[in-house]
């Protein structure tokens, strides 16, 4: 009788525990890949790049997402890149230039637009895949957690990202991206939170160039549609242009 | 002994101021050729020289296919910096030096601003044995095994990021597995060669530290290859093709910086054609001198004729006296110019600008083989060639019409 009560209470006292323990790492790159990246999408996304002379160039696009690999980018503006399009099937990304009527393969690593993301940064969002996580134990500051993702393979964009996610919600606030040498590349804000068709996640990043400190870009969402079932051939190079 | 030749000479001394006219334009003809020429082989020694002993080597070793894909600096097309490519290039005979080195494309940034560059990583002894010009136009010190990552920047590029000796920055390049490193580097010095495109994107880094930004330890994608002299780099690059197998491109001076070449050949070309211009002038000379000579000599010719001379020996009269016009113009065009070449190449050259460049080179006059004796012979035999009409017009006289004129 003594037994089973001590029993009771025991697991009465533990449920909530568990229920409010701490995320793991792995966890919050789910939760990271899941809200940055979510299976199929289409968002209209502006990015202005702010050059080390003080100009700035804004593009505008539309990226229409499907399953983990398959991203396409469509460019309304400048005039410039107009009708422009990116493509990134698993591994590969093209990018289509309407007045050659041809794509020319590009590196993830490649800047995106000459702007202060990289390709990776926009078109291939799995860091599930691309990376392994650690929290760590100090994050120097309450709010939030860090995360700690060393590259998996020779193909991440990075060899180490610090990426600080908010405890009360699990967003992303703030990413550090650094090279194998240990220098910091580029720096993220994670800010201007909404809810898009209910999947609450940063309207904005400003990604700093931390080796130039003149260059900064910013992207911003301002339509995201996660319930989109967009046709695989969509994702195909034959596609591009039409 | 030749009493025909010392009568030609003496035809020819008849009428000073003619002939010193004559052997004057023939002279000068041969002087200015002479002149232009040494300068303007000269200037293309200086062009090939900046090219061969200053930045690429006689030739250069990649793997195959590289040279299709050179523009982007590829690093996939690489090999062991000391293992058997480099052995077998050494031992290749007339190969003087080899300099392993790693070219690769990534940006520049000063701490706020940031561009693009090609830098080329190498090791200082190799290098400097391959190409001992590679610093002419230095200012500040060079890339050395002292500074492990001491970095010679061009002077625009060095400018453009207001970098200064001392000062530093940090290069970002994408490692060979595709992801972005970077590392710290300190400005040694700057290069300022003229040449626009490679003062304002090359730099030159250690090949240790290129190495290790890259992640390609003992890894090169370049040989930069010296041989014993210029003449023999086809050969040289022959065997060394040989030598490598179907796996590697051997390239010459001549085919990475065809420009060079070719600017060098349309300068032999327009020297051709000024220096023809010159002894046709002094050619149409001669064959005025000679025909104003039968003219007035037509009696004399007659008087020849008439006690029994051969027209075959008019003809040779009047061949010997453009010989003689030939010799004393040749000779005194010759001495002149030699004694002007020699003393501008003793006393260093002259200070010039090459084409294209703003860097200033000091020009010594060279009279090659090459350039000498075809210059003697044209000057020698037009000359001689000149003298052919009129002699044949004198042999041809009717020695009683020659005795009648007046």
């Amino acid at each position: 009788m003594f037994r089973s009560l001590l029993l009771t209470l025991a697991t009465a006292l533990l449920v909530p525990a568990t229920a409010f323990a701490d995320p793991t790492a792995e966890e919050l790159l789910k939760k990271y890949d899941a809200v940055m990246g979510p299976v199929n999408f289409l968002a209209s996304i502006e990015m202005t790049a702010h050059r080390d002379d003080g100009t700035t160039r804004t593009y505008k696009m539309s990226v229409l997402k499907k399953g983990d690999d398959k991203f396409r980018a469509t460019f309304a503006e400048p005039a410039a890149v107009r009708g422009q399009e990116m493509l990134r099937q698993g591994d590969n990304l093209w990018v289509y230039m309407p007045n050659l009527k041809r794509a020319v393969r590009l590196a993830n690593r490649d800047s995106f637009q000459g702007g202060d993301f990289n390709n990776a940064d926009v078109l291939r969002v799995n860091y599930q895949a691309d990376y392994t996580a650690k929290l760590v134990p100090d994050a120097g500051r309450a709010d939030a957690w860090e995360l700690e993702l060393h590259a998996k393979t020779k193909d991440a964009a990075y060899d180490m990202i610090k990426l600080w996610m908010r405890k009360a919600d699990s967003q992303p606030i703030k990413g550090e991206y650094y090279t194998a040498s240990g220098k910091m590349l580029r720096m993220a804000d994670f800010t201007d939170f909404k809810a898009y068709n209910g999947l609450t996640r940063p309207g904005k990043i400003s990604m700093k160039n931390m080796l130039a400190t003149q260059r900064y870009s910013t992207m911003s969402w301002d339509a995201m549609d996660t319930n989109v079932n967009p046709p695989t051939g969509k994702f195909v190079l034959d596609d591009l242009g039409k | 002994m030749f009493p025909i030749l010392r009568l030609a000479f003496r035809n020819v001394l008849r009428n000073k101021g003619r002939a010193g006219f004559t052997v004057g334009a023939i002279g000068f003809a041969v002087l200015m050729t002479l002149l232009l020429g040494s300068f303007i082989v000269g200037l293309g020694n200086e062009m090939i020289d900046d090219v061969v002993k200053g930045k690429v080597g006689s030739l250069q070793v990649h793997r195959k296919g590289y040279d299709d894909v050179r523009e982007n600096q590829p690093l996939d097309l690489d090999f062991a910096e000391s293992g058997d490519v480099v052995a077998k290039v050494q031992a290749v005979p007339g190969v003087t030096g080899v300099s392993p080195r790693l070219v690769f494309s990534g940006l520049a940034a000063n701490g706020s601003q940031s561009t693009m560059i090609i830098a080329t990583g190498f090791d200082a002894t190799a290098e400097y044995k391959v190409l001992p010009r590679a610093n002419q136009f230095l200012v500040g010190k060079a890339v050395s095994g002292e500074v492990a990552n001491g970095a010679v920047f061009g002077f625009d590029l060095a400018t453009a990021l207001e970098l200064k000796g001392g000062t530093g920055g940090t290069i970002q390049a994408a490692a060979k597995s595709g992801q972005q490193n970077a590392l710290d580097f300190e400005l040694r010095g700057t290069q300022n060669n003229g040449n626009a495109f490679e003062s304002k994107r090359t730099v030159s880094v250690p090949l240790k530290w290129a190495q290790e930004l890259l992640g390609m330890p003992g890894r090169i994608t370049e040989l930069a290859v010296s041989t014993a002299d210029r003449e023999g780099i086809e050969d040289v690059a022959a065997r060394i093709r040989t030598a490598l197998g179907p796996d590697y491109e051997v390239q010459t001076w001549k085919q990475l910086r065809p420009n060079v070449d070719d600017v060098v050949n349309f300068q032999r070309l327009i020297l051709g054609a000024i220096c023809s211009i010159f002894l046709v002038i002094a050619i149409i000379g001669v064959i005025n001198t000679m025909l104003m000579a039968v003219l007035e000599r037509t009696r004399e010719i007659g008087t020849m004729m008439a006690v029994g001379m051969r027209r075959a020996r008019i003809t040779e009269l009047f061949l010997l006296e453009a010989a003689a016009l030939a010799l004393i113009g040749t000779g005194g065009g010759l001495g002149l110019s030699l004694t002007i070449i020699l003393t501008i190449a003793s006393k260093g050259g002259v200070p010039a600008n090459a084409p294209g460049s703003t860097a200033i080179y000091h020009i010594i006059p060279a009279v090659p083989f090459g350039l000498l004796a075809p210059t003697i012979l044209a000057a020698f035999l037009g000359t001689v060639l000149a003298g052919v009409y009129p002699s044949w017009r004198a042999a041809r006289l009717n020695p009683v019409d020659a005795l009648r004129s007046l």
